[in-house]
Formats: C-alpha cells, structure tokens, sequence
C-alpha cells in the first residue's frame, strides 16, 4: 500500500495547470500590481499618507507640561494652525475646534488614559489615539461647514457620547470672532 | 464526450482534456468587474476627501 | 503510467465520533449563545432596546458587545475548527490519532480556558470586546483563560503534528490526502501565528493585571495583538476551504479542479498570512509609513491564493454542473444540488465572501484604510467573511457532520434551507447597510442609537441595519432547533446517515510536484519571512518599551 508497486513506471511530477487558470493567475497578479501601484501612487506623490511615527509622552504629565497642557488651536503662520487635542473618557478637549476655509491644520492627538479613536467626518483625517503616543495628521480643510471628530474606538460606558466638532468658517467671520 | 487520449490509471483523461471553464471565466469576469467598481469607487471617494500627510 | 497508490478509507470510531462531538456540541452553543447579542446590537441602532430584559446579568451594550466577539468569533470558530480538523485528518489519513490523550487533553484545557474567560465577563469584569486593547483591563482571569485556550488549541495541534509524522513514515512515497495536510497545515499557521497574543497575554497583560507591574505600553501591545490577529482570520477561514476545496466538490457531484494548486493556496497562505498584521495599524502612532506600506504589499499578496482560489473551487462546480446535465455559460450554475441545504450554504457563502474578498481587498489598501478603519464598514465586512463565509460554511458543514457524528438523520432539510437563505438574505442587508454607514462616517463599536452626533442621513441605513438582523436572528433560531432536534431525535438507519464526503481530483494527486508537500522550506520560509518582515520594527518597539499606561475600567 505504501510503496510504489514494482512495474510503475514513474510519470512526471507536474503542476499541471489548466491553461484558462494560468491565464487567471497571470490576470490576478496584473489586477494586483495595478491596485498597489494606485494606492502608492496616492500615497507617497500625491500626498494622501497616513499618519506615522510622531512622538512619544508619558500620559501622566501630558496636562501639566508640553504641548498637550494647554489643549486647542494656534495659528503658526498664515493659513496655518496647529491643533493639539487630549482625549480622555468620554470627550476631547477642546470639544471644538475653529478655522478658517482654506486652513491648513496639523492635528495632533493624544490620550490621558485608555485608546480612543480620531475620525472627522467627511475628510480623510483618521486616527487611532493611543495612550504614550502623539498621532499626527496635517488636512487642509477647503469647504466651509461642520465636521463632527467622532471617537471610533471603544473606551467605556460613555464612548458612544464622545465627540467633538470642527467649524470651518469663512475668513471673514474668522476675522471677526478675532480669533 | 471524445476517446481519452492517455490511457492513465488514475489520471482521468477523458475529463482533464476536455473540461474548459469557460463558465468560471465568466463568473470571474463579473467578479473582477464588481472588484473595480466598488475598490474604485472607494479610491475614489479617498481623491475627493482632500490630501493628509 | 502513475505511481497508482490504493487509498485506504476508514469510518471514525464511536470514540471519535464523540471527540468531535463534543468539540461541535460546545461550538454550537457558543454560536448561539453569542449569535442572540448580534441582532440586538443590530436593533439597537434603531434604539429598540433589548438590553433591559437582560439586566442584571448584562449591564451593558459593550458587555453584550463581549460576549458577541469572545463567543462568536473566538469559541465558536476554535472548536468547530479543531473538531472539524480532527476529523478531516484521522479521515484523510486513515488512521487514528497517535496519541488521543493528548487531543482530549487539548479539549479539555480548551474547555477550562473557555469557562476561566467566561466567568469574568459575565460579571462585567472583563467589559474589554474580544481585542482587549490595553489599557482596558479586565480580570487576570479573562487574560489567563484566554492563554489556556490557544493553548489547548496548541496541545491538540501538537497531537495532529504527531499523527500526521506517523502517517508520513508509514506512507513515505504517498502524497498527503488533501484534506489532511490542510487540516495540519492550518494548525502550524495557528501555532505561529499565536505567539505573537501568547507574547502580548504572558509578559504584559497578565503581569499587570495581576499587579506584579503597574502599567503598560499599549502600542506594542497592539503590535504583537496584530501578529496574531490577522492570521487569526485565516485560521478561520482555511478550514472553509477545506471545505470548498475538498468536500463540497464531491457533494455537488464533481471533483476537485487542481491538487496543486489547492496546496499552492494553502502554502502561499502558510507563509504570508502572518507578516501582514500592520495592516491593521495603518493608522496607528508609533508605526512608521514605511512598514505599513510593506504590510500592505504583503496584504496583497496574501489575497493572491484567494484568488486561485476563487478560480479552483468555482471550475470544480462547474465540473460538477455540468456532470450534472448544467449547459452553458451559467447553466451548471442552475444544475448544483441547491436542494441540499449543506450545498447550498457553502455556495452562498461563497457568493458573499467575493464580496467580502472585495472589501478586505479595500481595507488592505494603505490609504484606503483611512476612510473606513474603525467605521461600521469593518463590522460590515467581517459579517461577510467570518460570519458568513466561514460560520456559513461551518453551519453547512454541520448539516452532514452531526448526524454523522450521531448516526441520526437531518431533521427536516427544508427548514434547513430556509434557515440557509434567511441568513444569506439577512447578511446581504445587514452588510449593505454597515458598509454604506461606515463610508459615511459611522463609528464600529458604538451603540448609535445613543450617539448624539447621529445625522439623519444615517437613519435609513440604521434602520437596513436592524432588519437584516431580525432576519438573522430567525436565521440563528432556526439552526438552533434544527441541531437541538436533530442531536436529540432517534438513532437512523445507517443507510440513511450521511457519510463524509471527500472530493477526488481531476488528476491524481501523486502527479502533483513533491515540493508541494513537504513541510520544512515552507516553515523555513515563513519564519524567514516574518523575521523580514516584523523583525526590525518589532524590535524597534520592544526595545523602546515605556510602560506608563496605567489600567482603567471605565465602564
Ligand atoms: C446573528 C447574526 C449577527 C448579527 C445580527 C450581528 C451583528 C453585529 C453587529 C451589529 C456588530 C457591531 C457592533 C458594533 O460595532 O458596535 C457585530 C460585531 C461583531 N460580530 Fe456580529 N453579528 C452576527 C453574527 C456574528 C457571527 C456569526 C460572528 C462570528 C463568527 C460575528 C462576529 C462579530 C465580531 C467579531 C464583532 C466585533 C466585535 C467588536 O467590535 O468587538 N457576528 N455583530
Ligand atoms: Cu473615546
């Protein structure tokens, strides 16, 4: 049962693959390669990247030193803000966050205490907020209305109410409020 | 279906040579269809909700 | 002329009928138990609130959230799969296991592990979902039941390893019966792909919720969960395509397209479906844009043998419809046995996972990710792949195994396939609308039938939500008493009880290349390729450990 029996003549060893599969797994390959190139090509020329290594703190000390003490938007040049937002259970802080239409806005997000998520409605901006870790993402915000920033990563009892909103206005009002 | 063409203990000739999957293309083909639809439907959106870096 | 080997076949004993049995007996009720949160979460979105009727037992929707994940997507799945893998390799092979004391023992370390973790989530100690992402922290003895189920899984695994190494030696020339050596092949997969939680679980998690340290680094935490979290769905899923690949040919009266490249598939995935799990992070701090791009390639690759898959599995339907009388483009479509219910669940939960191939596809792609991670997309999508095209396929599979296993007939086929279409029509709204909520903007995990950011918009996509999930709890109802009944009716008429059925090939296997079963360069190249892969990063990250992310439990 286990052996060859004695008069086999041994036939070849092949892969033996139907014509149509191999034409499918050559199409596959093409199909795959297309795809990876798109996303690369969006990724890494076109600017649509996702967030990477930033910077790490203790969240311990993130509300009595650095950047993270004193929570909300600055600009830095024109047209340009940077944003630092503490999660904690449940909400942001700051609960809002105003700009300008046309604003650049470098977003950085951190946690006092368990993970949370950082995703604002109708962008791009999408982030996984992790204690010990400073997430980064920099968005341009061009259209003029209100985007929800929607904790999406389970942190307790309250996380269903944890949200905060951007307000894009238009420059002039910007002006106005003095901000 | 034709004579089999080997004669191969174990090796069902008959059916290897003469079984073309024209009907799996086909299904396949309207897979790969829906595949970029909807993948590209989603690139899509990805383009019109604005660059981060 | 072929190397012709005669293929032994042999019926399972009663013993191991019953070592199945009671593998399947607590997968079932796992999968009932857990599947009854899943359309109350469903009608939640449309704030029908069901939760009330369960207090005091579950205090939450997160709680009931646990449980779904713990009991569907871990027990349910773990001991369907080492039971069903149990039977396809003493079947395969034909022979009994080397050493059943060391499967038993891996069942019942299983079971202990199953009731460790269990007893703290019910008592809403352990509210942390079945990724328990630190730091939450629940109860040591969620974090230690936990290890003794993948650890029971590695005992009975081992007790494959040994039979097969048996078998081998007794049939040194004789390819592996396909069956089998995917059965094996899956176990290896899970035994390195654990060790990353393994890691996470025995030198952070469990310490520090025993006190022993005071706090955690949660992002390498994620990293070594992600080890294991990705090829966990392909631990999941490769047992379907045993299935797809060496049962359901034969039930729908054909045979298998390709031997080799069935085992092509399953190697390809042996190798690459762990170094990918930064794919799950492609939005996470602390990880940077170049490894995640790396993963993301090595993503794609690993959706390769899922195409060939595709490929293999519907030419071997197609062979077997056109046997049957089926002409034409799509008519051997029509000629499948679609009466029988076990067919039919597999052909439906193939016809579902294409979609759920297209989505994982999606999530796979870099930036793309950025659009859905952790919307209700991603909830959406796995409801077509793990909850339906393998908890499909499984419940397909246990049209014939149970009363296999019992010697007892199918109570009512008709009900069964009315339980098979409900689910399919259930899952197709069901995942539509998670999907269109997610592009949308709506977070996963969320009761959002208590979210105050809710816009209107999304009304009518909660409210697909909620019907497709009273479907699928007629769906779950009607299983559980098709099994209830069916487990507990008479004894049948051997010649009435269903036997296993295994798919020839198109071509004999002893034709298919030697290089495609042996085991060592294969385990060679898959460790090679994650120490490529996760080495340096991983390295980058365990050296640089901070713990200073003290544990909560806020809920
Ligand atoms: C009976 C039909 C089912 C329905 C109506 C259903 C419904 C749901 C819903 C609405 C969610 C999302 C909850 C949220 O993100 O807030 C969910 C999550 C989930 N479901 Fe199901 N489900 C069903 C069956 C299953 C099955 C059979 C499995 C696996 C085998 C499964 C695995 C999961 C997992 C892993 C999650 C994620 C849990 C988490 O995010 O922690 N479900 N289910
Ligand atoms: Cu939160």
């Amino acid at each position: 049962m286990t052996a060859p029996p004695a008069n086999a003549e041994p036939q070849k060893e092949s892969m033996g693959i139907d014509p149509y599969e191999r034409n499918w797994i050559r199409f596959s390959i093409v199909l795959l390669v297309v795809f990876l190139t798109a996303v690369t090509v969006a990724g890494f020329a076109m600017g649509f990247q996702v967030p990477g290594e930033e910077a790490r703190v203790d969240p311990a000390t993130i509300t009595e030193a650095g950047p993270f003490a004193n929570p909300g938007v600055r600009q830095i040049a024109p047209g340009e803000f940077e944003v630092y937002v503490v999660s904690r259970t449940f909400n942001f802080d700051p609960a809002e966050i105003v700009v300008p239409q046309g604003a650049t806005v470098t977003i950085y997000v951190t946690s006092q205490d368990v993970q949370h998520g950082f995703k604002i409605t109708d962008t791009n901006v999408n982030m996984q907020v992790v204690p010990g870790q400073v997430s980064k993402l920099t968005y341009t915000f061009d259209r003029v209305g209100e985007f929800p920033y929607i904790c999406h990563e389970y942190c307790g009892i309250g996380h269903a109410a944890m949200f905060g909103r951007v307000r894009v206005v238009p420059p002039s009002e910007f002006e106005e409020a003095g901000a | 279906m034709d004579e089999p063409v080997m004669e191969t203990p174990g090796v069902d000739a008959e059916e290897t040579e003469h079984f073309k999957p024209i009907g799996t293309l086909f299904v396949l083909a309207i897979f790969v269809a829906t595949i970029i639809l909807l993948w590209g439907s989603v690139y899509v959106i990805l383009l019109s909700r604005g660059v981060t870096s | 002329m072929t190397i012709s080997i005669e293929r032994p076949t042999r019926e399972l004993t009663d013993a191991e009928k019953r070592f199945v049995g009671w593998h399947m007996l607590v997968a079932i009720i796992a999968l009932l138990v857990g599947s009854i949160f899943g359309p109350m979460q469903a009608l939640q979105y449309s704030n029908v609130d069901l939760y009330q009727y369960l207090e005091p037992v579950i205090r939450s929707y997160y709680q009931g959230l646990t449980l779904h994940g713990v009991l569907n997507a871990l027990v349910w799945t773990t001991f369907f799969i080492v039971g069903f893998t149990t039977l396809t390799t003493i079947k395969g092979l034909a022979r009994p296991l080397s050493y059943p004391k060391v499967n038993w023992a891996g069942f019942w370390v299983m079971v202990v592990g199953l009731v460790t973790t269990a007893v703290p989530i019910l008592l809403n100690q352990a509210t942390v979902l079945y990724t328990f992402y630190p730091p939450l922290q629940a109860s040591w003895a969620f974090y230690l039941g936990l290890t003794l189920v993948v650890v029971g899984s590695w005992v009975s695994g081992v007790g494959f390893f040994l039979t097969y190494r048996d078998w081998r030696r007794e049939n040194p020339a004789t390819r592996s019966p396909f069956i089998a050596f995917a059965g094996v092949l899956n176990m290896a997969m899970w035994q390195i792909a654990t060790l990353g939680v393994a890691v996470e679980i025995l030198t952070m998690l469990l310490p520090w919720s025993l006190g022993l340290i005071d706090a955690t680094d949660p992002e390498l935490a994620r990293t070594y969960f992600w080890f294991t979290g990705h090829p966990l769905v392909y631990f999941w899923l490769l047992p379907a395509y045993i299935s797809w690949y060496g049962m359901l040919p034969k039930q729908a009266g054909g045979k298998l397209f390709s031997d080799s490249l069935a085992r092509l598939a399953f190697w390809l995935f042996l190798i690459v479906s762990v170094p990918v799990g930064f794919h799950h992070q492609f939005v996470d701090p602390g990880v940077p844009t170049a490894w995640k791009w790396i993963h993301a390639t090595l993503t794609y690759s690993v959706f390769f043998p899922s195409m060939l898959t595709a490929f293999t599995v519907i030419a071997s339907l197609e062979y077997a419809g056109r046997r049957r009388g089926g002409t034409g483009l799509v008519g051997w479509i029509r000629a499948l046995p679609w009466k029988d219910p076990s067919v039919a669940a597999q052909l439906l939960a193939g016809i579902l996972f294409l979609f759920g191939g297209i989505g994982g596809l999606t999530n796979a792609s870099y930036n793309l990710n950025l659009i859905i991670h952790n919307t209700a997309w991603v909830p959406g999508h796995f409801h077509l792949t793990v909850a339906t095209a393998v908890t499909l396929s499984f419940m397909g599979i246990t049209y014939w195994l149970v009363p296999y296993i019992t010697g007892k007939q199918l109570v009512s086929p008709r009900l069964a396939l009315v339980q098979v279409w409900t689910w399919f029509v259930g899952m197709v709204i069901f995942s539509n609308a998670m999907h269109v909520l997610g592009l949308l903007g709506a977070p996963r995990r969320t009761p959002l039938g208590d979210a105050p950011y809710v816009p209107e918009e999304w009304n009518g996509h909660l409210l697909r939500t909620s019907i497709g999930g009273t479907i699928l709890l007629v769906s779950v109802l009607i299983y559980g008493w098709i099994m209830l009944r069916t487990a507990t009716g008479p004894k049948a008429d051997p010649e009435d009880v269903p036997g296993i059925p295994i798919a020839e090939s198109l071509r004999d296997p002893q034709l298919t290349p030697l290089w495609l079963d042996r085991f060592k360069p294969w385990l060679i190249a898959a460790g090679v390729l994650i120490v490529v892969a996760y080495g340096p990063q991983l390295w980058d990250q365990i050296t640089g450990i901070q713990l200073n992310a003290p544990g909560w439990t806020p809920w």
